[in-house]
């Protein structure tokens, strides 16, 4: 297996504090030619250098893979920590998912900071989304480095309330009315944001724990297969392109699913950055379910 | 609800529509008679956003239009061209992307804004004119445009001229 010397030597000290509990493997590679073209240990995190979008998408959904972690100087200590909380205790980032993700140190002013940070909204249906749109909107404006993003923040942000009520309705209708459009049980899910100095989380959280993560990347993947989306899916709602607008808007994807419990998706946008330099951001990818 | 407002104004077998806002899934596409309409205009110049659910509803209503129907569109956002860039289909065939919005950034102020591009005229050979350059509307220094140029203007292949 070939890696380079610089991941090699990130991960080494990242994995060293974990002992004997570090994942099965962390798999090295500093080319397309190296990645992995069997299937590897679900708990493996891919290390490699400037992986595109597409190759990572690949990984996961073709390979089982559910880290991929780009090996930028600045990011991947961060990133692979990230991906070995995620194994070693799901539970943890299923509980606060945003110090999980936006906590680079043990400071506890860094974390209390992101709570300060952080606003939330409970929702259970359609109603509800332009008046959430619109306070974050007003949140955005507080958001140092948040003047190019803001667009994408709004997206994201609709893009994941609007799949969790749609994918959680009470009875599954192919075209339903705006106003039956409400989360089954009358249950609440939350859209939360906060972020740090480089990185801003829109991520959303529901009491059902219904997503299949597996069909999710199949549906993204095929989304990558030839030069443009090829097809939208007319008679099912969801066909993978809200999953790859939400994807192609983030430098970290990161999706938890405890089955029947819970399910938290959150998307990593990056501040302070315009968006000829955003689009051209690797990506992040971590999968618990 | 915000959603997408559709304004639209017939002349003849002219159609022109105006549309504001968001497109999602409640963007009432299907109350557009295209009935003796034979050159059909939109203008999305003030389309602000378009989620997944929209993209479904604008390709469903474009798989209704009628063979011979002409169709052009004007002032098209950042986020229209992004949806045509991704996603077959979502540009009727033939259709004529006329005029679209390319961001700029500048650095000297911190401007992000828009210049107008009209596809004839400022497109040559699927590149853009040497003569077009991207000045700040606020503080008139040189700007950089914020998109990758070569894939933000791919979507001229596909669309006629």
């Amino acid at each position: 297996m070939k890696c380079t010397n610089k991941a090699l030597s990130y991960v080494k000290r990242v994995a060293t504090p974990f002992g004997e509990t570090i994942p099965d493997s962390i798999y090295l590679v500093s080319s397309t030619e190296d990645l992995p073209k069997d299937a590897v240990p679900k708990n493996t995190i891919i290390v490699g250098e400037k992986i595109s979008a597409k190759d990572v998408v690949n990984l996961a959904n073709s390979l089982g893979v559910n880290h991929v972690v780009q090996a930028t100087p600045e990011m991947l200590e961060h990133e692979v920590m990230i991906a070995v909380n995620m194994i070693q205790n799901v539970d943890s980032f299923m509980s606060d998912p945003l110090i999980q993700i936006l906590t680079t140190s043990n400071d506890k002013h860094e974390k209390k900071q992101i709570n300060e940070n952080k606003m939330s909204w409970n929702f259970r249906s359609l109603e509800e989304r332009e008046g959430i749109k619109s306070e974050i909107s007003g949140y955005l404006e507080s958001v140092p480095g948040s003047q190019h993003v803001w667009k994408a923040a709004l997206a994201v942000a609709d893009e994941l309330l609007t799949n969790a009520l749609y994918h959680n309705l009470p009875m599954p209708v192919k075209e339903p009315k705006f106003e039956d459009v409400r989360l089954k049980d009358d249950r609440f899910a939350m859209l939360f944001l906060s972020y740090n100095d480089g990185r801003l989380v829109v991520g959303c959280k529901d009491p059902f724990g219904s997503l299949k993560t597996d069909k999710l990347l199949r549906q993204v993947w095929a989304s990558y297969r030839g030069e443009k989306i090829q097809s939208v899916n007319m008679n099912t709602f969801g066909a993978g392109i809200g999953c790859r607008m939400v994807f192609n808007h983030s430098v970290g994807f990161l999706a938890g699913v405890k089955p029947g419990a819970s399910t938290i998706v959150c998307s990593v946008i990056p501040l302070g950055q315009t968006n000829s330099v955003s689009i051209e951001n690797t990506k992040n990818l971590h999968i618990a379910a | 609800m915000a959603g997408l407002n559709i304004k639209s104004t017939k002349k003849d077998k002219n159609l022109t529509l105006e549309l504001s806002g968001t497109v999602d899934e409640l963007a009432a596409f299907s109350s557009v008679s295209l009935d003796n309409i034979n050159h059909l205009t939109i203008n999305a110049k003030r389309i602000e956003t378009i989620n997944s659910w929209g993209v479904r509803e604008w390709i469903k209503w474009v798989r209704t239009y009628p063979a011979d129907l002409k169709v052009t569109i004007v002032g098209t956002p950042q986020v229209i061209v992004d949806q045509i860039n991704l996603v077959a289909g979502f540009l009727p065939p033939g259709a004529v992307v006329e005029t679209f919005y390319v961001p700029y950034y500048c650095n000297n102020c911190g401007n992000a804004s828009n210049i107008l591009f009209n596809s004839e005229r400022d497109i040559v050979n699927g590149k853009m004119a040497e003569s077009k350059s991207a000045i700040c509307e606020s503080c008139s220094s040189p700007a950089e445009w914020d998109v990758i140029v070569n894939s933000y203007f791919k979507f001229l292949t596909t669309s006629k001229k």
